[in-house]
Parts: C-alpha cells; structure tokens; sequence
C-alpha cells in the first residue's frame, strides 16, 4: 500500500468527520480549514486576449497611438487562473505562463509580496483572501479604507470627443480626470472644451508624457491651463531624467507635478521638493510597501497606474488603494476597451469607489468574455 | 467555490512574568539602574497564548498588560486580527504565529516571499565593571557572536572596558557603543572616539549625545570617524533620511508587522539600516525578531537580553555560530514554550 503523508491523512479524517461526528480526532480534522490543509497551488494558465477600444473611441483611439508610431488597434494582456487543490480559483492580470508553472505544488503564502510574479501576484492574493475569508485589501492592513478615487482616463482626443468623454465619465460619478497631451493638439482648447462639460468639482490633470519637452513650454501650459479652476495637475511635462529641468519648474507652475518613480532619483525629488506626486506603474508587491512608506513619511501623493486596463486590475488597484493611505488615485482606462472582462460593473458614487467586500478580489471573471476574447 | 474557513480563537491567555537578572551579572546590573535611578532586578514580560478550533495555538510576547485584548479576540476568525497591531504586540504575535503554522511557512514567509536563512544577532552588556565585563565579552565569543554592543556610562571608563574586551577577541570582532547620549556633547563624543579609535574593533557610536541635540549630530556626521545610529523613535526620521545623518537607526518601539515592514523599506530608500531591539525578555520575542530579520534585509542587526535573564522560557537554545543566528524553518515561530519555567517565573 502507498503511505499516506500528513496532508492526505487530514483530508481524509475531514471526510471522515463528517459521517463521524463523535470520535474527537475527527471532529478536530473536521473543523480543520483549508489552510491548515496547507493549500497548493495545483495548476494555472496565463490566457492572452485582445480587446478592442470601445467603439465610441475606436477610430480615435488608433489613429492617436498611430501619431505616436504605434500600432494599437486593440488592448492586449493575459489573464491569470490559478487553481488550488482545495478547488479555490484566483484571478489576475499580466504574468506568465512560466511563472505560474513555477508555483505549483506551492503554498500561496510563499508569494507574498513578491515582486517578481506580475499580475500573478493578484491571483495569489485573491486565493489567501478566499481562504482566509478576508477582502484583499484587509489581507494587506488592519484598517483599510471602505472607498477610494479613481481617476477617469482619456486619450489626447479631439476637444469634442474629449468632452464628451468628460461628459460620461461625471455622469458615471467620477471626479477626477487624466488626460494625455500631445503636441499635435491645443491642451487649452481641449480644457475649454472640457471644463464646459463637467460640473465644477470635477477635477483634472494633464498628462504630457514628455511631449512639451522644455521648461519655458511646460510653465507656459501649466499658467494656461491653470485658468481652469478644474485643472490641478501635471504628469512627465519635460524630458525624462532632466533634473535640470524639474529644478527649474520647483515653484513656478501653478499645478500640482507627478512623474513616474524612477524617471528622477526618489530620494533627490524628496530631498530637494521637485515632485508633489509619484507614477506608479508596478509592481505590485514589496514596492507598494515601501512607496506607501515614502509617500506617507514625505508627504508626498502616489498616483496608481499599476493594472489600469481590465476590471480586474482596477479592482486590484482599488484594493492596493484602501490598503495603503498614500495613494491618493488609482486610475483605470478599461472603459475604453469593449469589455472589463468582469461579470461586476466598476460603480463610482460622487467620485469613489466602494471596495466589495467579499473574500479575496471580490469580482468575478466573464468566463463569457474571456471566451470572445481569448487569442488564438 | 468553497468557502472561507475562518480559524477562530476559542482561548486566550496572558502569563504575567518576573524574570531575575542571570546571578553571573545580578549585581552589576542591579548596581547600575540604581546608579541610574531606576530599581530592577527583574524583566517583567507579558507571554500570551491563543488557542484556536484548528487545535493550533500561538506564542506571543507583551510589553504591557495584555488582558484588555482578550475579551475581543475570542470567538473571531485568527485572519481578522492579521496585520492589526491594536490586539498589542503580544497577540499580534501570537495571530503571526497560528497564521503561519496554518500556511505550513516560517513567520518570515508571511512578510518577503525570500527571507533569509541567517541573521547577525549581537551580544549585549550593560555598561559593567572591566572584569565582568572581560568575562561577559569571553562568553560572547564562545557562544558564536562577533559584534558586541556594550552601553558606556560616565560611571565607568569606557576605554578601560574597550581595552580589556579587545585583549579577549579575536581582531574581527565589531563592538558597538551605545551611550544613551550621555557623551552630552559632540566635543565629547569626538574626544572619546579618538580615544577608542585605537581599538579597530570599536566600530559605532549610538545615540551618543541627546537626540534633541541636531546640530550636534551634523557636526558628528561631518566629523565622526565611526558609524553613527540614533533610535527611530528619538529622531525626525525625515530630516535624517533625506540629510542622511546616520548609518542606521536602532529600533526599541516593539511595533512588529506593517510598522517594521515600512521602516525596512524606507532603509531601502536611503541605503540606511536597521538594528532591532525589539525583542528582548523572552526566547518568544527573540525568535520573533529572528523572523522579521530573516524577511527585511535591511534589518542589519538584532539585539536582544535573553541572555541576561535567568531563563528564556522557551525550550530549544538560541544559537549563533559565527556571529550568525540560522532562523527556524518550522511552521510559524518554531520554538516550543518552557511550560515549567512559565509556571515558575510566572507572578499573574
């Protein structure tokens, strides 16, 4: 006969438990959760998709990314399954198929906070939080928020369609808006436009990813921009890595400044006040930790960008958000793909989100759309 | 879907310790908290235990009084107390403890997905009397440790103590010396490391003149041979991160989970360290410490007083070979309590 280990015993006492009620050593193993049967990771499978834009924005969706030189008729990421041999399933975006084999026979807990998986890393919590009954926000600290702001996403479009998005994006109760500013566009006329669609606390910053490229543009922009009461920000105005460039503009634009971390050195843009808010964009693991700590010891914003295309990845960010206070916004685009991929809707409330409360993610894949979507 | 199978605290206790000062230092220490105004004999840890319907319990280690926390934790899932430090510190560890043993991982799995296997743990003297003190450096170094942190006080001649330390070890050993700032002034402070700069072993000043004192410690940035540490809990963190005056900040507040995750990624931020004292009375708290260290790199040291106390409580010895201590693997804390020695130091 084979031997049995440990966990198989357990199991099967558990079985056992409940045709048995009386015997002592059955009722413990009956009682016994699935955690204490130490959970694996048994398989899992990184499926890529493509999802067209939302057909409202389509045609200017492509045609703005192919001013940019590039080729984006649709979004294009993988979701992430994995399976436990409890018969928990988690979910995630980005990641790989490599990644995940690496895990299985694996407890989810050996993944915590690790930043090397990708998205894998939400699967992963989404199952401790299935397993342990917890939100993943509550897996992540003691007290989370119960709401968070999430911004609302355009691209450098057209000032019509970008008040009309404006216009959507207020009727579905956001507050906060990023949009992309490109040269081949007036950012004035689009805030005009804009600003003449959207209630007065509707709030908006501008995203130039560089494209102003020097100093006096950058202060010219912001002091224009700045007319409109709704604007109060500015993202990656000038060239990355200009220090230079950041130490000129430190007290002379009306506009709250972000960049990305690592464009200038962290502890430089503290040290010297450059910045009043960080890009994040991953990953998800000790990284949040330790920005979180750096924004809420220095006094400075995290503004979160890190899985913004899917209703998975908002809902992961939201969680990230409540658990750690200084994020002040996430920001989701997967309103202008055709789908989130999740059966939930993203419902804002006079500009919040209110995080779900159920274990783990707290959203449940459209088994549906992933279908549809799926790529060959 | 299966549903969540919550692990719920059905027990839990609080043993009120005294634990006497080790005979071989009983006199000195007693001798300098007086000379210190302070009259101990005794360490007076809190060890706590939860008891769950899994038939896992939890070790933990209190500063305060943790009997308040009791009445909240029974009946509730072990999960809704992670990460929550108002249950105190002891419980908190005690919910660390059955978490981990539930996963199947070591503490130090629940905070880095790669803790290390080893950890620096240094030995520790007060400020004692030059003989005792050479006994005291002695037995540090047959147990394995190779950094030493000794307290200095105007009421012993610092460099004497460093003299007959360094005639016992071996030219690699690293003392430490925490002053509790009572060099009083960066003057002070800088005569004094002239002084002991002939030793190569005296590697650190600590606290050495009042943390209140920042022009003070700027001046000893710019002109202090040796690495600086100052206590967290002391300093303006943000002034000494962002005009990096210390190599490391030591870390006494007894604050585990998110909070000491938080300081070690700050170090990571600024290239600083950590030295952590956090768990200092009983084998359950040093075992604690060992995991933490284990999962935040940045925790350079760790510091603990086990082994002036009379007992540990905990059954299975703390080793370190070679300055380093090798962290249990076991699920959760990994160390078994000493029933017998509970009952014996045990006052409520």
């Amino acid at each position: 006969m084979r031997p049995i280990d440990r966990r198989q015993l357990l199991s099967r006492l558990a079985a056992l438990a409940a045709t048995a009620p009386g015997l002592p050593v059955l009722r413990l193993a009956g009682a016994a959760p699935s955690s204490v049967l130490r959970m694996r990771i048994m398989r899992g499978e990184a499926i890529p998709v493509r999802v067209p834009w939302a057909e409202r924005v389509r045609e200017a969706s492509v045609r703005e990314w192919a001013r940019e030189n590039m080729g984006v008729p649709d979004l294009r990421y993988t979701v992430i399954r994995l399976h436990t041999d409890e018969g928990l399933t988690g979910i995630g975006v980005g990641g790989s198929q490599a990644s995940i084999d690496r895990m299985v026979g694996r407890s989810p807990w050996e993944y915590v906070l690790d930043d090397s998986i990708g998205g894998v890393l939400m699967a992963v919590y989404d199952l401790l939080g299935q397993a342990t009954g917890l939100p993943i926000a509550k897996l992540l600290a003691a007290r989370p928020r119960s709401r968070i702001v999430q911004a609302w996403w355009s691209l450098s479009y057209e000032p019509e369609l970008l008040a009309s998005e404006a216009k959507l994006g207020a009727s579905l109760g956001f507050r906060v808006h990023k949009v992309k500013a490109r040269p081949w566009r007036d950012p004035v006329a689009q805030a005009a436009a804009l600003c003449a669609a959207v209630p007065s606390d509707y709030r908006v910053w501008v995203d130039a990813n560089f494209f102003w490229g020097s100093v006096g543009r950058t202060i010219y922009f912001c002091r224009k921009l700045a007319e409109f009461p709704n604007y109060f920000g500015v993202e990656s105005p000038i060239a990355r890595g200009d220090l230079e460039g950041f130490r000129c503009l430190r007290g002379r634009i009306p506009l709250q400044l972000a960049e990305h971390l690592g464009v200038i050195d962290t502890m430089t843009a503290i040290r010297e006040g450059l910045l009043e808010a960080f890009i994040v964009t991953g990953p998800f693991g000790r990284t949040m930790v330790r920005l979180d700590a750096m924004a809420r010891l220095f006094g400075k914003q995290l503004w979160v960008e890190n899985s913004c295309w899917t209703g998975i990845g908002q809902v992961f960010q939201a969680h990230q958000a409540a658990a750690f206070p200084g994020v002040a916004y996430t920001i989701g685009c997967a309103h202008i793909a055709e789908d989130d991929l999740v059966k939930e809707p993203f419902t804002m409330r006079d500009g919040f989100y209110h995080l779900p409360h159920k274990p783990g993610l707290g959203v449940t894949l459209d088994e549906n759309a992933l279908d549809k979507y799926r790529a060959a | 879907m299966p549903a969540a199978h919550p692990i719920k605290i059905t027990r839990a206790e609080a043993f009120g310790l005294r634990i006497p000062f080790d005979e071989r230092v009983r006199e000195n220490m007693l001798d300098n908290y007086r000379r210190e105004n302070s009259d101990r004999a005794f360490y007076s840890p809190w060890v706590v235990r939860i008891h769950t319907d899994a038939g896992l319990s939890g070790l933990g280690e209190a500063t305060e009084d943790p009997r308040p926390q009791i009445e909240r934790l029974v009946g509730r899932s072990v999960y809704d107390f992670f990460h929550d430090a108002s249950v105190g510190n002891g419980f908190m560890m005690a919910v660390y403890d059955v978490v981990a043993q539930a996963a199947g991982v070591p503490i130090a799995r629940l905070f880095s997905p790669n803790p290390r296997r080893t950890i620096q743990q240094i030995w520790w003297s007060h400020a004692f009397r030059p003989r005792l003190m050479e006994a005291e450096t002695r037995r540090g170094v047959e147990l394995g440790y190779t950094v030493h942190k000794i307290k200095a006080r105007p009421y012993e001649d610092t460099v004497q103590q460093v003299a007959v330390m360094t005639g016992v070890v071996p030219s690699d050993y690293q003392i430490l010396i925490d002053a509790n700032g009572s060099f009083g002034s960066p003057g002070r402070a800088l005569e004094t490391a002239k002084e002991l700069l002939r030793f190569p072993q005296v590697k650190a000043f600590e606290t050495p003149i009042p943390h209140e004192d920042l022009p003070g410690y700027r001046r000893l940035r710019r002109d202090l041979p040796l690495q600086l540490a100052v206590h967290w809990e002391g300093v303006d963190v943000r002034t000494y991160m962002t005009e990096n005056l210390c190599d490391a900040y030591v870390v006494e507040d007894w604050q585990w989970g998110p909070a000491l995750a938080e300081k070690n990624e700050l170090c990571s931020l600024t290239g600083q360290s950590l030295w952590v004292e956090n768990g200092l009375f009983t084998g359950i708290s040093q075992a604690f410490q060992a995991q933490c260290a284990a999962a935040y790199p940045n925790i350079r040291y760790t510091i603990s007083l086990t082994h002036i106390a009379e007992d540990d409580i905990v059954v299975e010895p703390f080793l370190v070979e070679g300055g380093l201590h090798t962290v249990s693997q076991k699920p959760g804390l990994g160390v078994p309590l000493d029933e017998k020695a509970l009952e014996k130091y045990r006052v409520a």
